[in-house]
């Protein structure tokens, strides 16, 4: 028989395992200061290769002025400068990583345990259906002298 | 107002009764417009600029997700500009590069924005984008507009170089004159400097958390806007069109505000300032309850008296 209860419980936990689950669940595979490392280290690679990016950029429009500054020996003015800035804005991205995937760590635990604790009761609802009385009832019968017999 | 707000009601009712058809018809009608704005500012591939391609990269983006549609409008924007030159297609390839890996990466959710503002550009409607940031996204929205203009920007710089091209009255590379171009255009700096501006003025407003902020903050956004580029525009010696700015100014605020409207009404009159305290903190807090109005409190009876077959009289009933 359909159990209604056991639908709802269900429904949830597929709708939530489609949706945030997906993300939430791969965050879970690590402790919280691993995930933050992750994902420091994932900013900082692509800040690496935005920088290069930017600096091949720069140099390929701007190829006679860095070749003028080289002969001149004054291309280390705007190295130091790029390198400065670059340093700079390195620091706010990783702090900001930093405390975004710490928050974002902590709020998929919560919707983890939400999550764990609806497994539970999914759990409780199955335990409960195994242990109902299952054995085969046999219906009161009426004899012909009007005895009724009860099993 | 309560008229409008049963209207409000209905309609988003209807919406969500109908959302199996709403839903793929409003990506439908975004595709339209974003792949016919695209096509205009960069309609270099012929096939690619005809309108039944406009509909059908719409109808394909009906059943993709918004992220491979933001990678089909790329690719289409790098298959435009690979006809005009290589160079400048691949130069438009590493600066989306750049930018995903500064911003997109972190703030996945923000792509819509990229592309609604070259969308809001093309109709005229500039105002909206910094109105919408700040009202509906916040700070962390700027960085994805600030992109969109320069995407704008950007595709006008490539036309004006291309038209130099065909007149035989260009004379350096084309991927050069694009950059730079597109680096040191005077309307670019003023609407970022001014999306900036408005966008963190309309959140700081919110913030301040005064009745009707909302609302107001909106307002003055739309001030601020008119305000900046017109300064603005008389500072760099550009020309700006003041009567077209201000009705520019004063549809976007109308817009927003319909947008505010149908996200959330909020009923000030009603609104209850309490404190307590527990343990640990003391609290104070202002519950303002939200404006709703139930269909069956309005009852409108339609009564057609015999003999006038096209008389209709309206009665409220009580």
């Amino acid at each position: 028989m359909i159990s209604e209860k056991k639908i709802k419980i269900m429904t949830s936990l597929a709708q939530y395992e489609k949706k945030e689950g997906v993300k939430d669940l791969r965050i879970n595979r690590y402790s919280c200061s691993d995930y933050v490392r992750m994902e420091t280290m994932k900013v900082g690679v692509a800040l690496v290769v935005a920088l290069l990016l930017l600096s091949g950029i720069i140099i390929i429009f701007q190829i006679e002025n860095v070749i003028s500054m080289m002969r001149k020996g004054t291309i280390a003015v705007p190295a130091i400068l790029i390198l400065f800035c670059f340093g700079i804005l390195f620091f706010c991205y990783v702090k900001t990583t930093r405390s975004r995937a710490e928050h974002r760590y902590n709020e998929a635990m919560v919707r983890i345990n939400a999550y764990e604790r609806q497994l539970e009761k999914l759990l409780e609802v199955y335990e409960e259906e195994e242990n109902e009385d299952k054995s085969p009832k046999i219906d009161t019968e009426e004899l012909a002298d009007g005895k009724i017999i009860d099993l | 107002m309560e008229k409008l707000l049963i209207y409000r009601e209905k309609l988003l009712k209807f919406l969500s009764s109908h959302w199996q058809v709403c839903g793929p018809l409003g990506k439908f009608i975004g595709g339209v417009f974003i792949f016919y704005v695209i096509n205009s500012l960069f309609g270099y591939s012929k096939i690619l600029s005809q309108p039944f391609s406009t509909l059908i990269l719409a109808g394909i983006c009906v059943f993709l997700p918004f992220s491979m549609t933001y990678l089909l409008c790329n690719l289409i924007i790098i298959i435009h500009l690979s006809v005009v030159s290589m160079e400048i297609a691949i130069l438009y390839f590493i600066i989306m590069g750049i930018y995903y890996l500064l911003y997109q990466r972190m703030f996945p959710e923000m792509r819509y924005l990229f592309f609604m503002t070259p969308v809001f550009f093309f109709f005229h409607l500039t105002a909206v984008i910094p109105l919408f940031v700040g009202s509906f996204i916040g700070i962390t929205g700027i960085p994805a507009i600030v992109m969109g203009t320069f995407l704008y920007i950007f595709a006008q710089t490539v036309q004006s170089g291309v038209v130099q091209v065909n007149n035989g009255s260009f004379g350096s590379q084309l991927y050069n004159f694009v950059l730079q171009g597109t680096i040191e255009n005077k309307q670019l700096i003023i609407y970022i400097l001014c999306f900036i501006f408005v966008a963190a003025l309309i959140v700081g407003i919110r913030r301040m958390q005064v009745d009707y902020g909302w609302y107001f903050s909106i307002f003055i956004g739309g001030i601020a806007y008119v305000t900046i580029v017109l300064v603005g525009g008389f500072f760099t010696g550009n020309r700006v069109d003041i009567g077209g700015e201000l009705i520019i100014a004063a549809v976007s605020i109308l817009v927003v505000m319909i947008m505010q409207f149908f996200k959330i009404v909020i009923d000030y009159s009603r609104q209850e300032t309490l404190e307590f305290e527990d343990e640990d903190y003391y609290y104070y807090v202002k519950a303002i309850p939200k404006s709703r109005v139930n269909e069956e409190e309005i009852n409108i009876t339609k009564i057609n008296p015999a003999g006038k077959k096209f008389g209709f009289k309206k009665h409220k009933g009580e």
